[in-house]
């Protein structure tokens, strides 16, 4: 080879190289002719089933009914790669127009001031959405310093699952499970199965405390041993892990694998538990409404829905994801964004949701649909979560809020897989959440 | 060509690979060992000096101490147990039977599967309550295991796993050393009369000692780099006993978006792998035999 022909193979090697930037760099410049006006929606899949699918076809139609605006939707993995997805864009310059995430998600977003209000799209059009139409329940995240700043969309509350033929085959009324903790326990006893060598076929209860959504369950049971995990008249800043409540709730969640054995020992993962129950390995399970789509498919037997039982008081926290709009684009695309989110959070698409996932329907118009009522009417475990509102409070909602929820997790699992008492593992943990949140 | 004509080639053909390490390796760390030195999180949007602040904070931690541990303890195990599974099957499966060749994609086929994939599957095969696994092993124990329900278990059960995943890889490397191997040296130990295992003592695995040693290295940095798994396995936990050093960068940075603490925790992982390759690098090639 002369000397030009390895010049000449070396700058084409090189321009094949940087071929693929060229491509993206002049794809980029022809978005923004006459076309439509284009936003990017990023979305979570937080429960089992085929849900990013769903979410897909949503906004295919939303695409092909309004040709002024272009969705493209970017599903960005679970709750939590969804919000540093989003915080990465963010910090990069290149927000995202809308997103779902997590309704906890709202101090963080403030504080990295990346939202923006809705009351004035909100007030401007008071036709376009009447917000006493929504649970005040699945508002009590999305207020902060008079303002609103999302929309409910994939709203939960964990309820009870059960399994009725496993109640009647232990010799109980499978139209009467258990109210209060005391009676889950009872009743868990006579649902645990074991075979003539002492092996466990079936366990009574399973309250998943890893691999998901860790701190929820937690929250519920802090609730109905009559305290909350946080401060309701600060939200941001303060949580109260080393409480009689909390502690009340981690010494049930403990007694119930190692005292009363009615519950596999040791830390329950979240995303294996429907499985469990729908395999018929455990009788009662606590989970997310939003796990109903997938238990309803899977599940060979009677099953209902339960109210989660009491101690000093019922209680749930609420769950789930809202509709954030972001700041730093410009207003045609932020109109855009707020068309697609009012469409999303219409009455009809709600209640579609609500089916197709689970989740429950934000919208007390939603339920009065023809669609919502012949589906009701056929599974009617799917009102338990929506009558459970009524002692719904709001989700954790401190700043920072995976970092304090991972110091959370950490200490629950603590308490479950050793002796050491509970007040030694709950004070260091407290002693660093205050530090967290103090900075 | 000219002396300088070559250069400026070689400066081309080199300019590709260049432009990619400098933006993508070069860069970062170098920025990272700057954001070390700032307070930089959600509640300080606006980095600020802050000296070796972040750095005390960490050793000081003792989510971070027991960080170390894990990491140590994973490395320990997956490892030579990687190495040596690797090595065992390569000198099994040497050969060209069906059978040979047949076992030779069973132990393979994980590495060309994602890791998060196995993992999953893994995490189903691996639950206490419905799982297939701890079913069996109750006829055995006589009580269902719950290998990833106990920190110290999950540790151990996260690193198999991690060792399933890649010892069809170093059997790979092995097997290619062994078939490298000239065949008349083996006939002529053979009419020698030497054994099988001095066979392998003595002339075998000094032969294999380029591939051993890169085989060692590889399988080193895969143990302390692969965490894939871990998130989907245990997310670190319980109670942290499955968190390793690479599994907390990512919560730090990404998670918890404490970026100068993410920072100075790279800062600490790139220094001990350089510490790593500075020590066992000289050491393991003096006694490597790279001409066969």
């Amino acid at each position: 080879m002369n000397k030009q022909n390895v010049r000449g193979v070396a700058v084409i090697a090189c321009l094949l190289l940087l071929a693929p930037l060229a491509v993206w760099a002049g794809g980029s410049r022809e978005g923004s002719a006459t076309k439509p006006v284009s936003i990017s929606f990023y979305y979570p899949v937080g429960v089992a089933g085929p849900l990013a699918t769903i979410i897909g076809g949503y906004v295919t139609h939303f695409n092909n009914t309004h040709p002024s605006i272009h969705v493209k939707a970017v599903f960005a993995g679970s709750y939590t790669e969804s919000y540093s997805k989003v915080l990465a864009a963010i910090r990069g310059g290149d927000a995202p127009d809308s997103a779902i995430l997590l309704s906890q998600n709202l101090n963080d977003l403030l504080q990295q001031n990346a939202i923006i209000p809705l009351d004035s799209f909100i007030n401007a059009d008071p036709k376009a959405v009447n917000m006493s139409d929504f649970f005040p329940a699945f508002l009590l995240n999305a207020k902060e310093n008079g303002h609103i700043w999302s929309l409910p969309y994939q709203r939960s509350t964990p309820v009870m699952f059960y399994n009725k033929d496993a109640f009647t085959k232990a010799g109980l009324d499978p139209n009467k499970p258990p109210t209060t903790w005391s009676e889950v326990i009872s009743d868990g006893q006579k649902l645990t199965v074991r075979d003539s060598s002492g092996n466990v076929t079936q366990w009574g209860v399973e309250i998943p405390s890893s691999g998901g959504v860790d701190t929820w369950l937690l929250e519920a049971l802090t609730i109905e041993a009559g305290g909350l995990l946080y401060n309701a008249n600060d939200s941001c800043c303060t949580i109260y892990l080393n409480d009689p409540p909390a502690k009340a709730a981690l010494t049930y969640l403990r007694d119930l694998g190692t005292k009363y054995k009615v519950s596999p020992p040791g830390p329950v993962n979240w995303g294996t538990a429907a499985n469990d129950f729908a395999a018929g390995k455990v009788a009662m399970l606590y989970h997310s409404t939003g796990s109903l789509a997938y238990i309803r498919h899977n599940a060979k037997f009677q099953w209902g829905t339960a109210f989660l039982p009491k101690d000093k008081r019922f209680g749930v926290p609420t769950g789930g994801g809202d509709l954030y709009l972001f700041k730093g684009t410009p207003s045609a695309r932020q109109k855009a964004a707020w068309q697609f989110t009012l469409w999303m959070t219409s009455t009809n698409q709600l209640a579609r949701w609500s089916i197709d996932s689970g989740y429950v329907a934000p919208r007390i118009s939603s339920w009065e649909t023809p669609l919502m009522k012949q589906y009701v009417e056929k599974y009617p475990q799917a009102l338990t979560a929506r009558d459970q509102l009524k002692y719904a409070h709001a989700e954790l909602p401190v700043r920072n809020i995976i970092e304090v929820k991972r110091q959370i997790v950490t200490a629950m699992q603590a308490v479950l897989t050793s002796n050491q008492s509970i007040d030694s593992i709950v004070a260091p943990a407290q002693a660093r959440i205050d530090q967290i949140l103090k900075q | 060509m000219r002396k300088r004509q070559i250069v400026r080639v070689g400066v081309l053909f080199l300019a590709p690979t260049l432009v990619f390490l400098l933006a993508f390796t070069y860069w970062p760390l170098l920025s990272s060992i700057w954001n070390s030195l700032q307070l930089w999180d959600l509640s300080h949007p606006k980095p600020r000096w802050i000296g070796f602040g972040n750095y005390t904070q960490q050793f000081a931690d003792p989510t971070f101490q027991r960080v170390l541990l894990n990491t140590a303890i994973y490395v320990v195990i997956a490892t030579p147990i990687s190495i040596g599974f690797g090595l065992v099957s390569a000198l099994a499966v040497n050969g060209s039977s069906r059978l040979r060749i047949a076992a030779r994609a069973l132990i393979f086929h994980p590495v060309l599967l994602p890791t998060v994939a196995i993992a999953a599957i893994w995490l189903f095969l691996l639950d206490p309550v419905s799982g297939p696994l701890p079913q069996i092993l109750s006829h055995v124990l006589r009580s269902t295991p719950n290998p990833l329900g106990h920190p110290g278990s999950a540790l151990v059960t996260v690193a198999l796993v991690g060792v399933y995943k890649n010892t069809g890889l170093y059997m790979l490397f092995f097997l290619a050393g062994l078939q490298a191997i000239h065949p008349d040296i083996i006939d002529a130990t053979r009419i020698d009369g030497a054994s099988g295992w001095r066979r392998f003592r003595f002339v075998t695995w000094p032969l294999l000692g380029p591939v051993a040693f890169y085989v060692a290295v590889t399988a080193t940095l895969d143990s302390l780099r692969n965490v894939d798994h871990i998130f989907v396995l245990t997310q670190g936990g319980p109670a942290n006993g499955t968190n390793v050093f690479l599994y907390q960068i990512y919560l730090e940075g990404f998670e918890f978006w404490n970026t100068g603490q993410a920072s100075a925790l790279t800062v600490v992982f790139v220094a001990i792998l350089l510490l790593l390759a500075m020590l066992v690098l000289p050491r393991l090639e003096r006694g490597i035999h790279y001409e066969a």
